[in-house]
Protein backbone atom coordinates (compact mmCIF):
# COMPACT_ATOMS: atom_id res chain seq x y z
CA UNK A 1 0.00 0.00 0.00
CA UNK A 2 1.30 3.71 -0.78
CA UNK A 3 1.90 6.12 1.69
CA UNK A 4 -0.24 9.67 1.02
CA UNK A 5 1.51 11.05 -2.14
CA UNK A 6 3.77 14.23 -1.50
CA UNK A 7 2.75 17.84 -1.14
CA UNK A 8 2.27 18.93 -5.03
CA UNK A 9 1.90 15.83 -6.58
CA UNK A 10 -1.12 14.70 -8.02
CA UNK A 11 -2.62 10.91 -6.02
CA UNK A 12 -2.85 8.30 -8.38
CA UNK A 13 -5.30 6.30 -6.19
CA UNK A 14 -7.06 7.60 -3.31
CA UNK A 15 -5.87 5.61 -0.13
CA UNK A 16 -7.55 2.38 1.01
CA UNK A 17 -10.90 3.97 2.49
CA UNK A 18 -11.35 6.92 1.18
CA UNK A 19 -12.38 6.51 -2.33
CA UNK A 20 -15.22 8.86 -1.54
CA UNK A 21 -13.02 11.95 -2.64
CA UNK A 22 -12.30 11.98 -6.27
CA UNK A 23 -10.14 14.90 -6.50
CA UNK A 24 -6.43 15.46 -6.50
CA UNK A 25 -4.20 16.14 -3.55
CA UNK A 26 -2.33 19.80 -3.44
CA UNK A 27 -0.59 21.24 -0.67
CA UNK A 28 -2.26 21.48 2.88
CA UNK A 29 -4.17 25.20 1.97
CA UNK A 30 -3.54 27.02 4.63
CA UNK A 31 -5.69 27.53 7.86
CA UNK A 32 -5.76 31.07 8.97
CA UNK A 33 -5.54 29.51 12.18
CA UNK A 34 -3.31 32.39 13.76
CA UNK A 35 -5.53 34.95 12.35
CA UNK A 36 -8.79 33.69 13.67
CA UNK A 37 -6.74 33.79 17.13
CA UNK A 38 -6.11 37.14 16.28
CA UNK A 39 -9.70 38.37 15.57
CA UNK A 40 -11.37 36.19 18.42
CA UNK A 41 -8.81 38.58 21.21
CA UNK A 42 -8.64 41.77 19.58
CA UNK A 43 -11.91 42.64 17.76
CA UNK A 44 -14.67 40.79 15.84
CA UNK A 45 -15.60 37.94 18.08
CA UNK A 46 -18.30 35.47 16.41
CA UNK A 47 -16.01 35.91 13.18
CA UNK A 48 -13.03 34.77 14.77
CA UNK A 49 -14.69 32.05 16.04
CA UNK A 50 -16.46 31.02 12.55
CA UNK A 51 -12.36 31.49 11.58
CA UNK A 52 -11.26 28.66 14.50
CA UNK A 53 -13.87 26.05 13.35
CA UNK A 54 -13.13 26.78 9.12
CA UNK A 55 -9.33 26.23 10.60
CA UNK A 56 -10.49 23.10 12.34
CA UNK A 57 -12.35 22.08 9.52
CA UNK A 58 -9.33 22.86 6.67
CA UNK A 59 -6.99 20.07 8.88
CA UNK A 60 -9.51 17.21 9.43
CA UNK A 61 -11.04 17.34 5.84
CA UNK A 62 -7.35 17.67 4.03
CA UNK A 63 -6.20 15.00 6.33
CA UNK A 64 -9.01 12.76 5.35
CA UNK A 65 -8.55 13.36 1.82
CA UNK A 66 -11.14 15.40 0.84
CA UNK A 67 -8.75 18.21 -0.83
CA UNK A 68 -11.71 20.24 -2.53
CA UNK A 69 -13.18 20.37 1.08
CA UNK A 70 -10.47 21.24 2.82
CA UNK A 71 -9.77 24.18 -0.22
CA UNK A 72 -12.90 25.54 0.39
CA UNK A 73 -12.79 25.49 4.56
CA UNK A 74 -9.73 27.81 3.91
CA UNK A 75 -11.74 29.94 1.67
CA UNK A 76 -14.34 30.74 4.10
CA UNK A 77 -11.66 31.09 7.02
CA UNK A 78 -9.55 33.44 5.37
CA UNK A 79 -13.80 35.67 4.69
CA UNK A 80 -14.01 35.32 8.29
CA UNK A 81 -10.96 36.95 9.05
CA UNK A 82 -10.77 39.04 6.45
CA UNK A 83 -14.39 39.93 7.24
CA UNK A 84 -13.72 40.43 11.01
CA UNK A 85 -10.67 43.04 10.64
CA UNK A 86 -12.77 45.10 8.14
CA UNK A 87 -15.66 45.37 10.29
CA UNK A 88 -13.03 45.57 13.60
CA UNK A 89 -11.57 48.65 11.54
CA UNK A 90 -14.44 50.16 10.41
CA UNK A 91 -15.83 50.11 13.96
CA UNK A 92 -12.97 51.79 15.76
CA UNK A 93 -12.75 54.20 13.04
CA UNK A 94 -16.61 54.80 13.41
CA UNK A 95 -16.59 55.06 17.44
CA UNK A 96 -13.28 57.40 16.93
CA UNK A 97 -15.50 60.20 15.12
CA UNK A 98 -18.56 59.53 16.88
CA UNK A 99 -16.68 60.28 20.16
CA UNK A 100 -14.92 63.46 18.69
CA UNK A 101 -18.40 64.54 17.01
CA UNK A 102 -20.58 64.44 20.53
CA UNK A 103 -17.33 66.05 22.24
CA UNK A 104 -17.23 68.59 19.71
CA UNK A 105 -20.95 69.21 19.27
CA UNK A 106 -21.40 69.49 23.20
CA UNK A 107 -19.04 71.64 23.61
CA UNK A 108 -20.19 74.23 20.64
CA UNK A 109 -24.19 73.73 22.61
CA UNK A 110 -22.77 74.30 26.10
CA UNK A 111 -20.01 76.54 26.34
CA UNK A 112 -16.83 75.16 27.99
CA UNK B 1 5.84 37.04 -5.04
CA UNK B 2 2.76 36.35 -3.16
CA UNK B 3 2.59 39.26 -0.89
CA UNK B 4 2.42 42.90 -2.46
CA UNK B 5 5.78 44.64 -1.12
CA UNK B 6 3.77 47.25 0.33
CA UNK B 7 1.57 44.64 3.17
CA UNK B 8 4.85 44.33 5.92
CA UNK B 9 6.76 47.61 6.08
CA UNK B 10 2.91 49.20 6.06
CA UNK B 11 1.95 46.36 9.06
CA UNK B 12 4.68 47.04 10.82
CA UNK B 13 4.49 51.07 10.48
CA UNK B 14 0.70 50.55 11.84
CA UNK B 15 2.11 48.00 14.75
CA UNK B 16 4.87 50.57 15.79
CA UNK B 17 1.87 53.53 16.06
CA UNK B 18 -0.58 51.54 17.77
CA UNK B 19 2.12 50.57 20.44
CA UNK B 20 2.86 54.35 20.93
CA UNK B 21 -0.89 54.87 21.50
CA UNK B 22 -1.28 52.03 23.82
CA UNK B 23 1.60 52.46 25.55
CA UNK B 24 1.22 56.09 26.56
CA UNK B 25 -2.87 56.09 27.35
CA UNK B 26 -4.67 53.50 29.37
CA UNK B 27 -7.61 52.27 27.46
CA UNK B 28 -9.24 51.91 30.98
CA UNK B 29 -9.11 55.61 31.40
CA UNK B 30 -10.04 57.12 28.13
CA UNK B 31 -13.14 56.96 26.36
CA UNK B 32 -11.66 57.16 22.57
CA UNK B 33 -10.72 53.73 22.73
CA UNK B 34 -13.41 51.02 21.00
CA UNK B 35 -15.75 49.61 23.94
CA UNK B 36 -16.57 45.53 22.67
CA UNK B 37 -20.28 45.64 21.39
CA UNK B 38 -21.35 42.22 23.37
CA UNK B 39 -20.21 43.83 26.71
CA UNK B 40 -21.89 46.95 26.25
CA UNK B 41 -25.26 45.05 25.50
CA UNK B 42 -24.88 42.47 27.81
CA UNK B 43 -22.58 43.60 30.69
CA UNK B 44 -21.10 40.44 30.41
CA UNK B 45 -17.11 39.70 29.09
CA UNK B 46 -16.48 37.96 25.55
CA UNK B 47 -13.26 36.20 25.26
CA UNK B 48 -11.90 39.39 24.00
CA UNK B 49 -12.96 41.93 26.75
CA UNK B 50 -9.78 43.67 28.22
CA UNK B 51 -7.38 43.09 25.61
CA UNK B 52 -7.14 46.67 25.16
CA UNK B 53 -6.16 47.08 28.73
CA UNK B 54 -3.75 44.09 28.65
CA UNK B 55 -1.62 45.22 26.65
CA UNK B 56 -1.29 48.51 27.47
CA UNK B 57 -0.59 46.51 31.02
CA UNK B 58 2.54 44.45 28.98
CA UNK B 59 3.77 47.43 27.37
CA UNK B 60 4.60 48.40 30.79
CA UNK B 61 5.70 44.92 31.55
CA UNK B 62 3.17 44.26 33.80
CA UNK B 63 2.14 40.48 32.89
CA UNK B 64 0.52 39.77 36.04
CA UNK B 65 -2.32 42.73 35.59
CA UNK B 66 -2.29 41.78 31.82
CA UNK B 67 -3.28 38.18 32.61
CA UNK B 68 -6.01 39.78 35.19
CA UNK B 69 -7.50 41.68 32.75
CA UNK B 70 -7.21 38.75 29.76
CA UNK B 71 -5.69 35.55 30.45
CA UNK B 72 -6.43 34.10 27.23
CA UNK B 73 -4.56 36.96 25.61
CA UNK B 74 -1.47 36.36 27.94
CA UNK B 75 -1.66 32.66 27.24
CA UNK B 76 -1.95 33.48 23.69
CA UNK B 77 1.44 35.19 23.24
CA UNK B 78 3.94 32.11 23.11
CA UNK B 79 1.90 30.69 20.89
CA UNK B 80 1.74 33.41 18.58
CA UNK B 81 5.64 33.92 19.38
CA UNK B 82 6.42 30.70 17.82
CA UNK B 83 4.26 31.32 14.37
CA UNK B 84 6.04 34.56 13.46
CA UNK B 85 9.35 32.65 14.49
CA UNK B 86 8.63 29.93 11.88
CA UNK B 87 6.66 32.64 9.49
CA UNK B 88 10.01 34.98 9.42
CA UNK B 89 12.71 32.23 9.30
CA UNK B 90 10.65 30.94 5.97
CA UNK B 91 10.32 34.12 4.89
CA UNK B 92 14.13 34.83 5.20
CA UNK B 93 15.15 31.24 4.15
CA UNK B 94 12.79 30.64 1.57
CA UNK B 95 11.66 27.35 3.13
CA UNK B 96 8.25 26.06 3.29
CA UNK B 97 6.48 26.97 6.79
CA UNK B 98 7.88 24.55 8.89
CA UNK B 99 5.52 24.31 12.10
CA UNK B 100 3.82 21.02 11.80
CA UNK B 101 1.47 22.35 15.07
CA UNK B 102 -0.81 24.52 13.13
CA UNK B 103 -1.88 22.11 10.43
CA UNK B 104 -2.70 19.55 13.09
CA UNK B 105 -6.33 18.42 13.05
CA UNK B 106 -6.92 18.76 16.76
CA UNK B 107 -4.80 21.94 17.23
CA UNK B 108 -7.77 24.30 16.08
CA UNK B 109 -10.30 22.03 17.60
CA UNK B 110 -8.45 22.57 21.24
CA UNK B 111 -8.47 25.98 20.85
CA UNK B 112 -11.87 26.30 19.89
CA UNK B 113 -12.98 24.35 23.41
CA UNK B 114 -10.30 26.66 25.36
CA UNK B 115 -11.86 30.04 24.30
CA UNK B 116 -15.44 29.00 24.56
CA UNK B 117 -14.48 27.35 28.34
CA UNK B 118 -12.78 30.83 28.60
CA UNK B 119 -15.70 32.55 27.51
CA UNK B 120 -18.32 31.26 30.02
CA UNK B 121 -16.10 30.64 33.15
CA UNK B 122 -15.23 34.32 33.19
CA UNK B 123 -18.76 35.19 33.49
CA UNK B 124 -19.50 32.38 36.96
CA UNK B 125 -19.37 35.08 39.43
CA UNK B 126 -18.34 32.73 41.92
CA UNK B 127 -15.19 32.69 43.53
CA UNK B 128 -12.09 31.16 41.25
CA UNK B 129 -13.59 32.13 38.35
CA UNK B 130 -14.42 35.85 38.73
CA UNK B 131 -10.46 36.36 38.76
CA UNK B 132 -11.01 35.72 34.74
CA UNK B 133 -13.32 38.69 34.20
CA UNK B 134 -11.78 41.41 32.54
CA UNK B 135 -12.34 43.81 35.33
CA UNK B 136 -11.59 41.89 38.65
Amino acid sequence: MEENPPFGQAAGQPPFGQSNFNNPAGPRPKNYLIESILVTILCCLPLGIAGIVNAASVNSRYDAGDYAGAESASKNAWKYTKLGFIIGLVGVVLYFVLVVVIGVGGLAMFGR
Amino acid sequence: MRYKTWYLPGILTGLAILAVVYYRYDPGRYIYFPKCPFHSLTGLDCPGCGSQRAIHALLHGRVAQAADHNLLLVMSLPFLAVHYYHKTRAAVSRHAYAWGLIGHPATAKVIFVVVVLFWVLRNVPAAPFHYLASDH
